[in-house]
């Protein structure tokens, strides 16, 4: 109700927006409503005329009647008092049909109004009759609806009228400002401690933001510290796989080398029996051939009998030097033999160390032929190793009684299977063991095909096959 | 006439070799009875270099380029020997007998010792070692045919180098 000047500005902004806006729900009820407002701050200013015109603009929405017939009510009653205003001749009859709406729309703030309007005119008019009857019905209805302003009001009335009861109602009216400032106190005191308890609040939430983030700061720095863990940890077991391949990558080449001069200084070594035969051919049989054939010269100039007996002997020497070459044969041909069954030496040797150190049975079917001399240095080993490998694993893991190992080279296709009746083992589980995963490689290395079977207590088969 | 008689040095790792020389130099066309002195190493060899006594003794050496060594004294082969007898007994004619041809080993013996006759095994005949023989006796050189035809190739070679 105490609608203060400063909102003036404020007002009329808003009546422009309103104005200006296109599509607004209930245009017509907010432009009616700042009309009204607008108008009210002319009447508090007692400008009167200007107050006439915004409440007649305000009316010009006749839909109001229907729809806001509060509004409508309070515009009318408010027009009719700024031409009471204006001229006191004037007014009543607009007076009467706002009191009228307002009653019959229950509004009892309207009825409040247009009642005081109605005193004020009545008072006007000196008709004190009139006058305090409607102030009454206004002083009941705003006791009714505890609308203290007006109770003030009507009260401060009731003084300008009955200036003889004036201490009683000045009384009224102290008793009202009384609980009026006694509210005040109250909310003020509400106000300020529900203030207080903002700020403490506000307090709390900052604590609580505080602890908050540094819980938040804790967190992520622990689980960043747990990456960072992950991480390294991740790195340092790819490290030792990379350098465990490396070593590996290292006994591979070191082994293929050993193999290569192991091969040749059995070249060197074959070079040097082969020249030792050569020179022992070419001195020793050469020579005795070349003084047979020299003392033989003798028959041809003289043919009596005793050079002719000294020839024979010659001749039968010719048998010895016949045998000499048929030794000299022998050897070469079971030294060449024995030379190329270095790989098999080899291989005969592991299975020999395994039969002899292990108390499995096992049997080994391999039929070396002179083709698999002939493999190159890196198959053999790899070869080599897949044997020990498997080897290996029958003796530390499969528990195995039996054992069987064959190997052929037929037809430029090299196969070796390797049995045992151990526990066997889970495929999907050990696949990637690295035993496992060596042989793999390795046959992949060959060009090869590798397929192991195993079957929990069914025992294990290895199948490797290579083309060469 | 008595016959004139030759004091022959054979040296040769082979008694059956030097049997077959003794043999085929007995059918020599000179006229000459021929006296063998022989040894089958170098250390027997050297000794008898060395024997004060056989200073001027020897008239021919024979000498088999290889033998059994004398390493004590440094001798390796056939040739070492021979240098020692070059200089150490006097008029003795040397013929070097070898079982290769190499053309290196040849052109060093020229170098190092310029024998009076150089003979390759397998080439010669008897026939052919008497002629030798006979030549030089007669202060001629002789070389065996291929000993000849590798020296010539080597010296071809080693001109162009140069």
């Amino acid at each position: 109700m105490g609608i203060i000047k400063r909102h003036y500005p404020i007002f009329k902004k808003a009546l422009n927006t309103i104005k200006n806006a296109e599509t607004v729900p209930n245009k017509l009820y907010y432009v009616a409503k700042n009309q009204y407002d607008i108008g009210c701050v002319f009447l508090q200013t007692k400008h009167y005329i200007a107050a006439k015109n915004n409440f007649s603009e305000g009316l010009k929405f006749k839909n109001n009647y229907k729809t806001n017939p509060a509004l409508y009510a309070a515009l009318l009653n408010h027009f009719a008092y700024s031409e009471f205003k204006i001229d006191s001749n004037k007014g009543l009859e607009d007076l009467l049909i706002a009191l009228k709406i307002s009653e019959n729309n229950n509004d009892q703030i309207g009825i409040i109004k247009s009642n005081s309007y109605l005193a004020e005119f009545y008072l006007d008019k000196k008709d004190t009759l009139k006058a305090l009857d409607h102030n009454k019905v206004a002083h009941e209805y705003a006791n009714k609806t505890g609308n203290t302003n007006a109770l003030l009001r009507t009260l401060n009335f009731y003084t300008k009228v009955e200036p003889e009861q004036a201490l009683i109602h000045t009384q009224k009216q102290i008793e009202l400002l009384n609980k009026i400032r006694a509210k005040e106190h109250a909310s003020q005191n509400k106000l300020a401690r529900i203030e207080f308890e903002t700020s403490e609040l506000n307090t709390e939430k900052e604590t609580l933001l505080n602890q908050q983030k540094i819980i938040v700061i804790i967190f992520s720095i622990i689980l960043s510290f747990g990456i960072l863990l992950y991480t390294i940890l991740y790195q340092r077991a790819k490290h030792r796989d990379v350098v465990f391949r490396q070593q590996q990558q290292a006994s591979n080449e070191e082994i293929y080398k050993l193999m290569l001069n192991n091969q040749e200084e059995i070249e060197q070594i074959r070079k040097k029996i082969k020249q030792n035969i050569a020179l022992d051919l070419h001195d020793n049989i050469l020579n005795r051939l070349a003084s047979t054939r020299l003392n033989l010269y003798a028959i041809s100039r003289r043919q009596d009998d005793e050079t002719i007996k000294k020839a024979i002997v010659h001749v039968e020497s010719i048998r010895n030097i016949e045998q000499e070459i048929r030794a000299f044969s022998h050897e070469l041909y079971n030294d060449s033999a024995y030379n190329k069954s270095n790989f098999k030496t080899i291989l005969e040797e592991l299975f020999n160390t395994q039969k002899e150190s292990h108390p499995i049975l096992c049997t080994i079917n391999m039929v070396y032929c002179d083709a698999m001399n002939n493999l190159s240095p890196e198959i053999k080993m790899h070869l080599y190793r897949i044997i020990q490998e498997a080897f290996n694993n029958i003796n530390k893991h499969s528990k195995a009684t039996e054992m069987q190992l064959f190997l052929t080279l037929k037809n430029n296709l090299l196969t070796l299977r390797i049995t045992d009746n151990g526990v066997g083992f889970d495929l999907k589980k050990r696949k990637n063991g690295i035993g496992l995963k060596n042989m793999k490689i390795r046959t992949e290395t060959m060009f090869g095909e590798l397929n192991i079977n195993s079957e929990i207590s069914q025992g294990t088969s290895i199948f490797v096959k290579v083309k060469v | 006439m008595a016959k004139k008689l030759v004091n022959v040095f054979m040296i040769d790792d082979h008694p059956a070799m030097i049997e077959g020389y003794k043999s085929i130099l007995a059918f020599n066309n000179l006229d000459i009875d021929i006296n063998t002195t022989v040894a089958y190493t170098c250390e027997a060899a050297y000794n008898i270099i060395f024997d004060i006594k056989n200073k001027s003794y020897f008239d021919f050496a024979f000498i088999d380029l290889k033998l059994p060594c004398f390493s004590e004294k440094n001798i390796e082969n056939g040739l070492d020997l021979a240098i020692l007898i070059k200089e150490n007994l006097i008029n003795c004619k040397i013929i070097m007998i070898t079982s290769h041809a190499e053309a290196i080993d040849l052109d060093a013996m020229e170098r190092n010792l310029a024998p009076n006759g150089i003979l390759v095994k397998s080439d010669f005949t008897a026939d052919e070692f008497l002629i030798a023989f006979e030549n030089i006796y007669n202060n001629q050189i002789y070389k065996s045919k291929s000993v000849i035809e590798s020296l010539a190739a080597f010296q071809d070679i080693s001109k162009n180098k140069e």
